[in-house]
C-alpha cells in the first residue's frame, strides 16, 4: 500500500510541476516537454491505481489506458513540434530590420 | 525486506519530481531534452515497480527513445534555422538581432500563475490521498479475467493484450485513427517538408553498426509482438521498436519515406484497414468488435501484426517529417528561401 501512496504522491506532484511548467515556461519546446512530464504523471497515478492490493495482479484496464496514452502522447507531441517548428520558421522569416519595430508587433500576435 | 523496497521506491519518485523541475529550470534547451530522457528511463523502472512490464517496455521505447528523437530534431532543425539567418545577416551586412523566440509575445502568464499551480498541487495531493485511503468499492478485474476462463475466450492469456484488443479495442481502433490524423497534421506543418533533401553520407562506423543491428531490431520486434499473446510485449512495444530502427536508418544516412508513395501510404492504413475488417466481420455473427470465439486468438494477432507495420509506418513518419538534420543541400535551398523576407518584410507571409 505504501508504494502505491508514494506512486501516487509522486504522479501528483509531476502533474503539478507539468501544468506550472506549461504556465511559466515561455519557449514553446519547453511547453511541450512539461506537458509530457504533466501527462506522465497522469499515468503514474492511473498506474499506481492500477495496483489496488500488493498482494494479487494489477488491473490491466487503466495499464491499457495508459499504454494508448503513451502512443497518443508521442503524436500529440509530433504535432506540437511541427506547429512550433513552423512558429518559429515564421518569426525567423518575419524578423525584421530595425527600422520596422512597430509592424513586428503585429505580426507577432 | 519492505522497508528497503519502499526506500528504494521513495527516492525513486524524488529523483522523477528533481528531474521534472531540472527539465524545466535547465539553463539549456539541449540539456532540457536529455535530462527528459533520462526522466523517461526511470519512470520505466517505477513502472517495473507498478508491476507494469508492458508499460516499461513502451516508455522507455517511446516515451523516453522516440520522444526524446522527435526534440532532438526539431531542436537540431530550429538551430539550423537560426545559423542560416547568423549567415545570411553576415553576408548582407544586418546585425544579429535577437533571436526570433525571444520576440514572441511573452506576456499572457498572470503573476498568480505558480501560486495557482502550488494550490492545483496541494489539492490534487489531498485529493489522491483522500481516495487511496478511502476503501475501494470495485474490486480488481485482473484476479476474475486470470482465473476464470474468460481470457481463454479473449483469445490471449496477456490481460493487457486482452483489454487493448478484445475488452476494450474500441480505444485501441480510435487510437490509430488519432495516430493516422496526427501523422496528417504534421504533414501539414513541417517546415522541412518544403525543401528538397539529399542523403548526406554519414560516418562509415555508423552505418556499418546500422547494417548490423537493424535485422537484429527486426527479429526482436517480431518477437516482441508474438510473445505479446501470453506476457509483456504486444504490438505498440513491436512498433515501437520497428520504428526506432527506421529512426537509425535515417539517421545513418537514409532517406524518410515519402507519403507520395502509394505504398508507403497502404503501409499507414493497412492497420486499420485489417483492424476494421475484423470488426466489422464480427457483424456477421455478433455486434461490432465482437469476435469468434474460437478464431479470437488468431485474429487478434492478425490484428496486431497489421497494426505493428502500420504504427511503424506512422511513427517513422511522424520523425521523418521534419528529419533534416546533417543535410547540406537543405541548409542551402533554406537560406536561398530565407533571402526573400529579409529584404522584403512587408509582403512575405506565405
Amino acid at each position: 500500500m505504501t508504494s502505491i501512496l508514494i506512486y501516487s504522491i509522486a504522479g501528483a506532484l509531476l502533474f503539478s510541476v507539468g501544468m506550472g511548467g506549461m504556465f511559466v515556461c515561455t519557449h514553446p519546446f519547453r511547453k511541450i516537454l512539461a506537458m509530457n512530464l504533466a501527462g506522465s504523471g497522469v499515468f503514474l497515478v492511473f498506474l499506481a491505481m492500477a495496483q489496488r492490493h500488493p498482494d494479487t495482479p494489477p488491473d490491466p484496464v487503466p495499464q491499457a489506458l495508459v499504454l494508448t496514452g503513451i502512443v497518443v502522447a508521442v503524436s500529440a507531441t509530433a504535432v506540437a513540434l511541427a506547429l512550433s517548428g513552423r512558429v518559429i520558421a515564421l518569426a525567423n522569416d518575419h524578423q525584421p530590420p530595425e527600422r520596422s519595430h512597430g509592424a513586428q508587433e503585429c505580426e507577432t500576435e | 525486506m519492505t522497508g528497503i523496497l519502499e526506500l528504494f521506491d521513495a527516492t525513486l519518485a524524488l529523483t522523477l519530481v528533481g528531474i521534472a523541475v531540472g527539465v524545466l529550470f535547465a539553463r539549456d534547451l539541449f540539456q532540457s531534452i536529455v535530462l527528459f530522457i533520462a526522466f523517461g528511463l526511470l519512470l520505466a523502472i517505477a513502472w517495473c515497480r507498478l508491476q507494469a512490464v508492458d508499460l516499461a517496455l513502451a516508455e522507455a521505447a517511446i516515451g523516453a527513445g522516440l520522444t526524446g528523437a522527435l526534440f532532438l530534431n526539431a531542436l537540431a532543425s530550429t538551430k539550423q534555422n537560426s545559423d542560416d539567418r547568423d549567415t545570411l545577416n553576415q553576408q548582407t551586412g544586418h546585425r544579429p538581432s535577437k533571436p526570433a523566440l525571444e520576440r514572441l509575445p511573452a506576456r499572457g502568464i498572470p503573476r498568480w500563475a505558480a501560486p495557482l499551480t502550488f494550490l492545483l498541487a496541494v489539492g490534487l495531493v489531498a485529493a489522491w490521498l483522500i481516495s487511496i485511503v478511502a476503501p475501494l468499492a470495485n474490486p480488481s478485474v485482473a484476479p476474475q479475467i486470470a482465473e476464470d476462463k474468460g481470457i481463454i475466450q479473449g483469445g490471449v492469456t496477456n490481460p493487457v493484450t486482452a483489454v487493448l484488443l478484445n475488452f476494450r479495442a474500441h480505444d485501441t481502433l480510435l487510437e490509430v485513427v488519432v495516430l493516422l490524423v496526427a501523422v496528417l497534421a504534421t504533414l501539414a506543418f513541417a517546415v522541412s517538408t518544403e525543401r528538397e533533401r539529399s542523403a548526406s553520407p554519414a560516418s562509415p562506423v555508423l552505418a556499418s553498426f546500422v547494417a548490423l543491428i537493424v535485422p537484429l531490431m527486426v527479429l526482436v520486434a517480431a518477437y516482441v509482438l508474438w510473445i505479446g499473446t501470453k506476457a509483456p510485449g504486444g504490438a505498440f512495444q513491436a512498433a515501437a521498436l520497428l520504428a526506432a530502427t527506421g529512426v537509425l536508418i535515417m539517421v545513418a544516412g537514409g532517406r524518410p519515406p515519402s507519403c507520395a508513395l502509394l505504398r508507403w501510404r497502404i503501409v499507414l492504413v493497412v492497420g486499420l484497414a485489417t483492424f476494421l475488417a475484423v470488426a466489422l466481420g464480427g457483424m456477421l455473427g455478433g455486434r461490432f468488435l465482437e469476435y469468434p470465439p474460437s478464431w479470437a486468438g488468431g485474429l487478434i494477432l492478425l490484428i496486431e501484426a497489421t497494426l505493428t507495420v502500420s504504427i511503424a509506418g506512422i511513427l517513422i513518419t511522424l520523425f521523418g517529417a521534419t528529419w533534416s538534420a546533417g543535410d547540406p543541400g537543405a541548409a542551402s535551398h533554406a537560406g536561398d528561401t530565407l533571402a526573400t523576407p529579409t529584404t522584403d518584410p512587408s509582403g512575405n507571409t506565405p
